[in-house]
């Protein structure tokens, strides 16, 4: 896998996620939404559970790939 | 902002979603590529937008989640046409009112003319009119470069000149002879004629260097206005120095020589001048066509007042010109006021009128080279006399008068030839 130098995130599934300093996130390549309201946000990626927690947590967008969320961010933890 | 665009003129809803299991329905939203945004969550409910297209597909997935969606608000296009459906001829108007100024964009509706100084503006136009370019015409049945090539033939004195449109705009930029007579004259060199120079005006030569022609003055000499400088008939002497033809050229000579001009002016030391107040007041003109409007100002001028126009032409965008202009009038009231001059205002006020002179003069290529001015007060009057050496170039052309000797000889050569 490693000598064909594929980018991970297509090989495995996994998840990206991309935060921008406290207000923004982009989490991409997820599978659904568990939970979600102003505290927090829990996701389902295709390995592992994504809980993210904050205040006024907001979704500017969500798409079947990819999707924004807005706040202020004060954890991101991965759960199996 | 392009996106947001696209959104509006989609049309998209405000909807409030509650139910059992609401990120049930949100993951299905997403699985069926229906695009959801601003998602907010409010406690019991969530709130996002919606596309209208999105929305029409929701009907199944409420009813597999078993939650409910309340509309809160409309935004877009769509519904602005349904809201506005029984207003059929104000949307017909504003249709109509661009369709219109589309259409009046396609003429000419100001026409800039920049360079000219001695043809006026309106012999410009005139000739615009002549060849049915004027103000007014459609843009598509003007050919910039037919008006060009007229121009030049037209006025000799158009050396150069450029048509552009630009939106209802046609600039005529052209650039004249400025130099006088003598390049009109190269102009003609090429038609092979014959030109003596005579003096222009009375004037002592400074300098004179020929290059065709036969020098009839030299530096120094005192010349008077008519006067013969270079002669275009060249002798031609054959062995034993008597003339035997005579050949005409253009003469082609710089003659530099010195001239005055005598300055003379004069000026009331005491008179009424009006001196406004300060108070203003406005009216207004509106041209459409040749349609005119007008309003006028809301406290009327008291007399006497100075008035002071101001033209607008209106554009919907740069260089898009509407036959419609505003022209402004400032009333500016005013007194009647003595003013008596001092001497030294008076002389100040003297200069300022010969500085004027001497600028006109450098303006033709007159080099000053001193000048003498004497300031008399007599009666209440200013009186400025002067007189102004100035170096300039005298010569100017004239068609040569052509005359053949016949001798003997000459007959005799030209019959063995």
């Amino acid at each position: 896998m490693e000598t064909l130098e594929l980018p991970k995130d297509l090989m495995y599934g996994a998840v990206l996620v991309s935060i921008t300093g406290r207000q923004e996130m982009l989490v991409e390549n997820y599978r659904g939404i568990l939970e979600y309201n102003q505290t927090c946000i829990h996701l389902q990626a295709k390995n592992c559970r994504l809980l993210i927690q904050g205040k006024n947590l907001h979704i500017s967008y969500y798409t079947n790939e990819e999707m924004k969320i807005t706040g202020i961010i004060d954890s991101v933890m991965y759960e199996n | 902002m392009f996106l947001s665009i696209v959104k509006y003129f989609q049309g998209f809803l405000l909807v409030r979603l509650r139910g059992y299991s609401p990120e049930r329905f949100l993951n299905l939203c997403s699985n069926h590529n229906i695009l959801i945004w601003n998602l907010n969550s409010r406690g019991e409910y969530y709130e996002f937008y919606i596309s209208i297209k999105g929305f029409r597909r929701l009907k199944p997935l409420l009813k597999k989640t078993k939650t409910h969606l309340t509309i809160l608000k409309r935004v877009g296009f769509p519904f602005f046409l349904y809201r506005y459906r029984k207003r059929k001829i104000f949307f017909l108007g504003i249709a109509g009112c661009i369709a219109f100024l589309l259409y009046l964009t396609t003429f000419i509706w100001l026409i800039d003319i920049n360079g000219n100084s001695s043809i006026t503006d309106e012999t410009i136009l005139s000739f615009l009119e002549e060849k049915h370019s004027a103000f007014g015409t459609k843009k598509s049945k003007i050919d910039c470069e037919k008006l060009e090539e007229d121009l030049r033939s037209r006025y000799a004195d158009v050396i150069w000149a450029s048509v552009r449109l630009n939106g209802t705009k046609m600039t005529i930029d052209i650039q004249e002879n400025l130099l006088g007579s003598k390049n009109h004259i190269e102009s003609k060199e090429a038609m092979d004629g014959a030109y003596d120079i005579v003096a222009e005006k009375d004037a002592v030569i400074s300098s004179i260097i020929t290059r065709k022609g036969t020098p009839g003055v030299k530096a120094g000499d005192t010349v008077k206005a008519g006067d013969m400088l270079v002669s275009s008939r060249l002798d031609i002497y054959n062995d034993s120095q008597e003339i035997i033809n005579y050949v005409y050229t253009c003469s082609d000579a710089d003659i530099y020589g010195h001239t005055t001009y005598t300055y003379e002016d004069s000026f009331p030391l005491e008179f009424t001048q009006k001196v406004k107040t300060g108070e203003t007041s406005f009216g207004y003109e509106l041209y459409l066509g040749s349609y005119k409007i007008t309003i006028p100002p809301f406290t009327k001028p008291k007399e006497p007042y100075m008035i002071y126009k101001e033209n607008h032409q209106l554009a919907i965008a740069k260089d898009y010109y509407i036959p419609a202009t505003i022209k402004k009038i400032t009333y500016s009231a005013c007194v009647y006021q003595n003013i008596t001059l001092t001497k030294t205002q008076a002389k100040q006020k003297a200069n300022e009128n010969i500085l004027q002179f001497l600028k006109k003069l450098e303006e033709k290529g007159i080099q000053i080279l001193d000048k003498n001015v004497m300031i008399e007060f007599k009666e209440n009057r200013c009186y400025v006399k002067g007189s102004i050496n100035a170096l300039e170039k005298i010569g100017r052309y004239e068609p040569a008068e052509i005359e053949k000797i016949h001798t003997g000889e000459e007959t005799k050569e030209y019959e063995s030839d």
